[in-house]
Parts: C-alpha cells; structure tokens; sequence
C-alpha cells in the first residue's frame, strides 16, 4: 500500500509539474493536455472509484492551491470525475483501448462544461460554441492523444506495483 | 482485483470529499487567508521543483525554436548586417537628440515613465494550465516583500496584478483573465473607461475596452494607461492601444477592444512593484 501510495504521489506530482511548469514555459504549445485528468481516470478506472476520487481530490486540490481563486472548486470536479471513471471502471473492466478513450474524452468533456458554467456562463459570457471549439475540444483531443500513448505504460506501472505489492505481503506472512 | 473497497463504501468518501470541497470553496470565497495558509504548507517543497521543471521546459523550448528557425536566420542574418550599417549611423543622431531631450525633460520636471515605482524582478515559473485561466506563478513571494495586490509589468505595459501571496511564491493575475477588470483611461484625453479580460476576444489578442462615456474622444491607437481612480492599481502604467471603437446599441456609452503591449504568450520575467496604492484594497 505504501508503494502505492507513494507512487501516486509521484504521478500527481509529475503531471502537476509537467503541466503547469514544464508545458507552460514550452511556448508553441497554445492549449495543454490535462495530465492530472489522465492520472484522476485512468488510477479511477483501473483501481475503482475509491482510488480516483482521492487522486481526483488531490489533483484538483493542487490546482486550486497554486492557481485557484476557491480552494475546492477544482477539487469538487476531479473528485467526482474519479469516482464516476471508478464506477464505470469496475462496470467495464476488459482489455481494450476504446473505453479508456472513450471515458477520456467524457471527463474532459464534464470538467469543461463545468468550468464554463460555473464561471463563464454566471459571467455573462454566453457564447458556449465559442468555448467549445477554441478551449473544450482542443483539449480533449491533446489529452485523448497523451492518453492513448500513457494507458499501457501507466497500466503496466500500476501493475509492476501491484505485483511488488503481493510479493512483499507474501514474504511478510 | 479490488479487494480493500468492502469495508468502506465508496460512495460514503464521496460524500465526505464533496463536503470537504464545498466547505473550502465556501470558506476561500469569504477570505482569501484561507488559500494563502494551506499553500503555504505546500509551497517550500514545491516551488522549488516546479522552478526545476519550468527551466527544463525553458531550455527544451528554446533549443527546439532555434533549430525550426536556423536555416531562417541564414537569410535574416544577411539583411539584417546591411540594416545594421544603416541603423547604426541613425542610432548617432538619435542618441544626439536622447542627450536634448533628457535636458527638456529635467526642464519641465518630467519623469521616465516607471521610475518613480520601485520594482522587484521574478520569474515566471508556473502558468495555469487550465485553459480557462490566465494566472502566472512567480518566484518572489512575501519573503522578498510582495503582498497581495501589488502590480505587475512586464515588457514596459501592465501584466497583471498579484492575487495571492507565500513565502517563496505568488500568483498573478494577468489582465487577460476573465475576472480581471483594470480602471483605465486615454492618456491624452483622461477619458476614463474600463479594460476587461475576454478569453474570446484574446484569442485574436485583444482585451476589451469598454464603459467609455459616449462624449468621450478616445479613437484607434491612442494610448491607455491605468486611471488615477482605480482601487487597486497605480496611476500612468501603459496597458495597451485602443482599437476598432464604436457606439454601444444603448447610445450611453462607447466600447471597443484593446492591443494590449504585454507579449502575454512570452512571459518569462515580470517586475512586481512593490507599492502599494494607498486607498487600495
């Protein structure tokens, strides 16, 4: 458990870095892949929804803490995006690509639709078409794209630890 | 596969978190101390990782613009050493009437357009990635005497203005934000007028100008500085150029857009001044 824990840590750290430092001073990339979504669904889908919504809850938390206005809004949303990805997870569990993708592209759908209601549309900024095409959709499909190349390596990850994992319980019986 | 789920309902944790995530958006919405005091737990150990990991990205985008770019230069350099023949002797004249002018200006007792704001240099070591939100994250925080509100400039124009505050770091909110609205008004004819944030506008690099009184003489190009009457932020900071104004469908007030002269996607370093506005809050 501590592994798993702590290679969590690792993860959300690595992608909150990443996104937010490392793509934000690479000037030619205009929208970013929302790493911390990935590692939210993916965690939630793979290990069920107890694991993603406390990644998602962390996630969403680091967010707010450095960029935020409201400590929680960004936490609300990936706490329920992991718990959802979690339920669906254990639903669908199987081997293909295609549900991952899918359920990719619905959680970064819900998380921009959110944002948009939440604090555009309440700002008067009504124009949802416009939003959709220049902010919502091109980040779905860069973060559909880092997904597709992430899924087996982090699945295989998560594997390799869950392995460590029993070997060590094994030998501590 | 996931066995240590049975004890404890999933849903139940759901439940609490969401408690837990309004209760905080409720409590940082009624003081911004809130956000501030967490994070400043966070901040020793982060900060200076994601300082780390905003250089690498720094070094990796710049050796990867240099390349897409060197066989360009190979051409630009060429024209570029005729200017510089041409420029240089022009630069001798200018420097003559710099000399003459300096000496006017001491005359009339004007000042170099920021120098009476003391400023602090930072970094740009974060960006919100969000997509929806324009904030910075910068490398000087109360440590280094910067406190909430404080104004930031960059490339000689208003970039933003600091919204929250730890030791080693602060978030600035650029103007480009959609909640972020700057008092402002034309250099020339004083006419006041409001310059707001527009994620849809800034797509084609643009702010809005807008609340300018129908009477008011403000046309394309002319210049707009902060107002003397805004809260928050100091007088004379240039923010950018009016563009494209026209009469509102109410026949009371004028808007427009704004060119702001902040390079928003270049970034790399601000001057934080360290004054604040003295009615501000």
């Amino acid at each position: 458990m501590i592994r798993r824990i702590l290679m969590y840590i690792i993860l959300i750290l690595g992608a909150f870095m990443l996104q937010n430092n490392f793509f934000a001073a690479v000037h030619w990339i205009d929208i970013t892949p929302n790493l911390l979504l990935i590692v939210t669904f993916e965690f939630g889908f793979l290990r069920g929804s107890m694991h993603g919504m406390i990644i998602g809850f962390f996630c969403g938390l680091l967010s707010d803490f450095f960029f935020g206005t409201n400590v929680g809004y960004y936490a609300l949303i990936y706490t329920l995006i992991g718990y959802a990805n979690g339920s669906v997870g254990t639903l669908f569990y199987n081997e293909f690509l295609n549900m991952p993708t899918l359920l990719c592209i619905l959680s970064d759908l819900l998380l921009g639709l959110y944002v948009y209601i939440t604090s555009f549309l309440i700002g008067g900024a009504t124009n949802l078409w416009h939003y959709m095409l220049h902010v919502i959709l091109p980040e779905i499909v860069y973060t559909m794209l880092i997904c597709l190349l992430t899924y087996k390596p982090l699945r295989a990850l998560d594997r390799w630890v869950e392995g460590l994992s029993k070997r060590s319980a094994k030998e501590f019986v | 596969m996931n066995n240590n789920e049975s004890k404890f309902q999933p849903r139940h944790l759901l439940l609490i978190l969401c408690i837990v995530c309004v209760v905080l958006i409720i409590l940082s919405s009624i003081s911004s101390s809130v956000n501030s005091a967490v994070r400043g737990v966070l901040n020793d150990v982060l900060t200076p990782m994601q300082s780390g990991f905003n250089k690498v990205g720094s070094f990796v985008s710049d050796e990867a613009e240099d390349l897409a770019r060197l066989s360009a230069i190979e051409e630009d350099y060429k024209a570029l050493t005729d200017e510089l023949a041409y420029l240089r002797e022009q630069n001798t004249r200018y420097q003559l009437q710099e000399i003459e002018l300096s000496k006017y200006r001491d005359l009339l007792g004007m000042k170099e357009e920021y120098e009476q704001y003391p400023t602090i240099g930072a970094h740009v070591i974060g960006e919100n990635s969000s997509n929806w939100n324009h904030t910075v994250l910068i490398d000087r925080g109360a440590s280094d005497g910067i406190e909430v509100n404080m104004n930031v400039i960059a490339q000689g124009g208003l970039a933003g203005i600091v919204t929250s505050v730890t030791a080693g770091s602060s978030t600035v909110r650029l103007i480009t934000d959609h909640d972020s609205q700057v008092g402002a008004m034309a250099l020339i004819t004083q006419d006041t007028c409001i310059v707001r944030g527009d994620l849809e506008v800034y797509q084609e690099g643009r702010l809005i100008l807008e609340k300018i009184n129908k009477d008011a003489k403000i046309s394309d190009d002319y210049k707009i500085v902060t107002s003397n009457k805004s809260s928050i932020y100091l007088p004379g900071i240039l923010i950018g150029y009016a563009k494209d104004i026209d009469i509102d469908s109410n026949s009371l007030t004028k808007s427009g857009y704004l060119v702001p002269v902040v390079d928003f996607s270049h970034l790399d370093t601000v001057l934080v001044i360290t004054q604040l506005k003295e009615n501000g809050q």
